[in-house]
């Protein structure tokens, strides 16, 4: 298969938040606006920002688990958004999805070999021997040998994270989306984690990473989205580039310049507030339209008005 | 497992004992009094004893297993349906439906159950006398307290997240709620008040079945010409009181035996996972 | 309010030994912490961060517990708190004594904002309930209350609000608040950087810094992040597997 494995175009999200009393009208949250998206077969793509960027959003858009309000997203060159829940079941064996908190996503009831041995036989189509087999095989390999037949309370966080991620992998799924899978690890568990999910990613497939975890980001991903406010402000190979994006450079330094104050401008850049680049009348540009995200190269795109020249990264 | 099917044994014996029973139903279909055996101890016949006319003890037993069977299962069964709803209401539902059911759980509570099953009892006419209504109440009034443990435990799962993310998986609704939620988890919890819910109707119907001897009233639970298992207690008070004797003793001390046996294996399978 | 940094010592922990059922789990940490200066706490996962300064803190949870070594308070007294207090017993007349301490001499900001605040509460509240615990007289209560509000950046219509209507960042920045409105004279912060982004990390780390020194309270920070250590402390405690 050639084409591209996630086609995301025009993605916009706003969420309706009803207001305090009844007969409040509802408050309008836009959370993502005019994303373009696409991850290649074997690719692996950083979305990158602080909470309330809309990566997570627009994580849970490609996965079908939100609607987008307008654009459209298609796996593998098929439709997905807009479509029938009842027709996408079906599919979604193959599109899987590693979460931030393992343990809300497992049955507290189910051991490791239960809960991997379900999904081979309930989604996998295997008989019961072969399933099981096939979760030992999968478990052992991620290093759960000897946790094979404990419940999910008795294993630690790390624990249960393999074992969600031993589920997924299970199926060998053509791609993953994987929710800030270092949160709250110290530096020294981070590595492994993203070792046991790229380590074990099937060939050809594809894979989104949620984080704001930089390092990891320019370790493992192909590509990075760097989101900010709903919008991509930069879209980056980060093992060739630095980033040029104030904002972007901010998230990878956050002690390069003083800090900022936090606050987003409603209207034009989101960033004008902190930026140090806007003054005079760039600051006047910046204030009146959104900049749209322009390319500097086939692997560099970034939106900013005052944006210098990429500069590429030593080696 | 094991606990499913004990208590599926036990509720297929008092299902039994309904459908076998009716035979034993009236007095009259009790074997003529037979004064050589009066008050003879458990041997080969009768296996249980008699009773001070010659009475097989055992026949008491069976009518009034008839007496609480259905009754007894009808109200474990509501208890554990309604448990498993709660559960479910509070998965799909959120926060706000479990607050809901525990309110509607402790505003129940403080009923005076004995109470309310009395006043019902009393409500129903004399010729449809039985224990049925008795056990409905009973299941009603124990059924908000069962949503609310089900619900509690539903939502340690994590709600929405939880059903959110096996659904993303790729696992259909339904099974994600009737394997999932109900089956592993729900299950125990419903299971155990039902039994518990089917011993407190048990026990109900033997103190007012008990009462009415003790006034020597036409009971709430049965018809007239019906033994229940309260004329075991009574005529085990009056014989233990009279003579050393080993029928009472010996019938009690054989269930507490299959209680406790039941129990220990119950828990040892269960924790031998 | 004046500031007085003396740097006075607040803590002087010498040669803690903690175990727990046969294992090691600390051996002969040494720690200082100095009013108006930052001792940062790292090491890897496991290695007993949380402990030790939960053993300052004169919580000792563990089976048997302290083995070795002394705790004290410079700032209060000479006493050796940790003097006899070995074993289950010792740790439970350990955590009555210290009790009075805890909330008003020193507080804790736990690693998740959420554990620090309590649900069913307004934010006004529970700052005034910890002022009122540390000992900060009635009439200055409201002024301390606002000027704190506008430290760590949150507005004030944050008082009468539940933490569950706070967003993720101003309920973080309520925790520090929380740790900081009793005046105490010790700071500890357990890694609270965790689960945020660089930026938002780096502000909360600022944040913290400033309402420490600017108050002249010692802080110990339990921290995994090179990158904010070396920026902020004045001496740093590195602990690897216990020692």
């Amino acid at each position: 298969m050639g084409g591209p494995l996630v086609t995301v175009r025009g993605v916009e999200k706003t969420f309706q938040l009803p207001g305090a009393w009844p007969w409040s009208p509802s408050r309008a949250v836009p959370a993502v606006l005019g994303v373009n998206l696409e991850v290649a077969p074997g690719e692996i793509v950083a979305l990158v920002g602080q909470s309330g960027s809309g990566k997570t959003t627009l994580a849970r858009m490609v996965l079908g688990l939100e609607e987008p309000t307008a654009g459209s997203i298609a796996l593998e060159g098929q439709a997905w958004s807009g479509v029938p829940e009842k027709d996408r079941q079906a599919r979604r064996v193959k599109y899987q999805y590693v979460p931030q908190d393992p343990m809300s996503a497992l049955n507290p009831q189910q051991t490791p070999l239960e809960a991997v041995s379900e999904t081979l036989r309930a989604l996998g189509g295997l008989p019961a021997a072969e399933a099981r087999a096939g979760a030992r095989e999968v478990l052992v390999k991620l290093g759960l040998e000897a946790r094979l037949n404990a419940l999910p309370r008795d294993l630690s966080g790390g624990e249960q994270r393999r074992v969600t991620l031993a589920r997924v992998l299970a199926l060998e799924p053509r791609l993953i989306v994987a929710d800030e899978p270092t949160s709250g690890l110290e530096p020294d568990r981070r590595q492994a984690v993203l070792r046991d999910l790229f380590g074990n990613l099937p060939e050809a497939s594809g894979c989104i990473l949620v984080t704001h975890d930089m390092s990891a980001a320019r370790a493992w991903a192909h590509r990075a989205l760097v989101m900010l406010a709903g919008r991509v402000i930069e879209e980056i190979d980060l093992r060739a580039y630095e980033p040029v994006h104030p904002y972007a450079r901010l998230l990878f330094d956050p002690w390069s310049r003083p800090a900022p104050g936090g606050e987003l401008a409603e209207t034009g850049c989101p960033f004008l507030p902190d930026c140090p680049l806007a003054d005079g009348p760039l600051a006047e540009r910046c204030a009146a339209a959104v900049p749209p995200l322009s390319r500097l190269n086939d692997r560099h795109a970034v939106a900013c008005y005052g944006a210098e020249a990429p500069t590429v990264r030593d080696a | 497992m094991t606990r499913g099917r004990w208590l599926l044994a036990l509720l297929a014996l008092a299902f039994a004992a309904s459908w076998v029973v009716p035979g034993f139903m009236a007095e009259q279909h009790l074997p003529n009094p037979d004064l050589t055996m009066r008050l003879a101890p458990p041997s080969e016949m009768p296996p249980f004893g008699a009773d001070d006319r010659g009475r097989p003890l055992l026949d008491y037993a069976l009518q009034g297993a008839g007496v609480v069977g259905i009754p007894a299962l009808v109200a474990g069964l509501l208890v554990a349906l309604l448990g498993i709803t709660g559960g479910l209401l509070a998965t799909v539902g959120g926060g706000r439906i479990e607050g809901v059911v525990a309110a509607a759980g402790e505003l129940v509570g403080a009923l005076p159950r004995m109470m309310v099953v009395l006043v019902v009892a009393l409500l129903v006419p004399r010729d449809a006398r039985g224990l049925m209504p008795i056990a409905l109440t009973w299941a009603l009034l124990a059924a908000p307290g069962a949503m609310d443990e089900a619900a509690a435990v539903a939502s340690r799962l994590g709600g929405a997240r939880f059903v959110e993310a096996l659904r993303a998986h790729g696992f259909s609704r339904s099974r994600i709620l009737l394997y999932h939620v109900v089956g592993l988890n729900l299950r125990p919890v419903v299971v155990r008040q039902g039994a518990e819910t089917m011993m407190q109707v048990v026990f109900l119907e033997i103190a007012l079945s008990y009462l009415a001897i003790a006034e020597r009233q036409g009971s709430f639970t049965h018809s007239d010409d019906t033994h229940s298992w309260a004329s075991l207690l009574d005529l085990g008070y009056k014989v233990v009181l009279d003579l050393p004797s080993w029928h009472a003793l010996g019938l009690g001390l054989g269930l507490i035996a299959l209680v406790a046996v039941t129990a220990v294996t119950a828990s040892a399978a269960a924790r031998a996972r | 309010m004046s500031v007085d940094v003396t740097g006075e010592q607040l803590v002087a922990l010498r040669g803690l030994t903690v175990e727990h059922r046969g294992r090691r789990l600390l051996d002969g940490v040494d720690l200082d912490v100095h009013a108006g200066r930052v001792t940062a706490l790292m090491g890897p996962s496991g290695s007993g961060k949380s402990l030790t300064a939960r053993v300052v803190l004169g919580c000792v949870d563990t089976n048997p517990g302290v083995t070795g070594g002394s705790l004290k308070y410079p700032a209060l007294s000479g006493r050796d708190w940790l003097d006899g207090r070995a074993g289950a017993r010792g740790a439970r007349r350990l955590l009555k004594e210290t009790r009075a301490l805890r909330g008003d001499f020193m507080t804790y900001a736990p690693q998740s904002a959420s554990s620090a605040l309590n649900p069913g509460r307004t934010l006004g509240r529970q700052l005034e309930l910890a002022m009122v615990r540390g000992g900060v007289p009635q009439e200055e209560r409201d002024v301390a209350l606002r000027t704190l509000l506008d430290e760590v950046g949150l507005p004030a219509r944050a008082l009468g609000a539940l933490p569950g209507e706070l967003s993720g960042g101003m309920c973080q920045r309520a925790a520090l608040a929380i740790a900081v409105a009793p005046r105490p004279r010790l700071v500890i912060a357990d890694e609270p950087e965790t689960g945020l982004d660089p930026v938002l990390t780096r502000v909360v780390t600022e944040l913290l810094l400033e309402l420490c020194l600017h108050r002249g309270c010692g802080l110990l920070l339990i921290s995994h992040r090179d990158e904010t250590v070396d920026r902020i402390a004045d001496n740093v405690v590195r602990l690897t597997g216990g020692h």
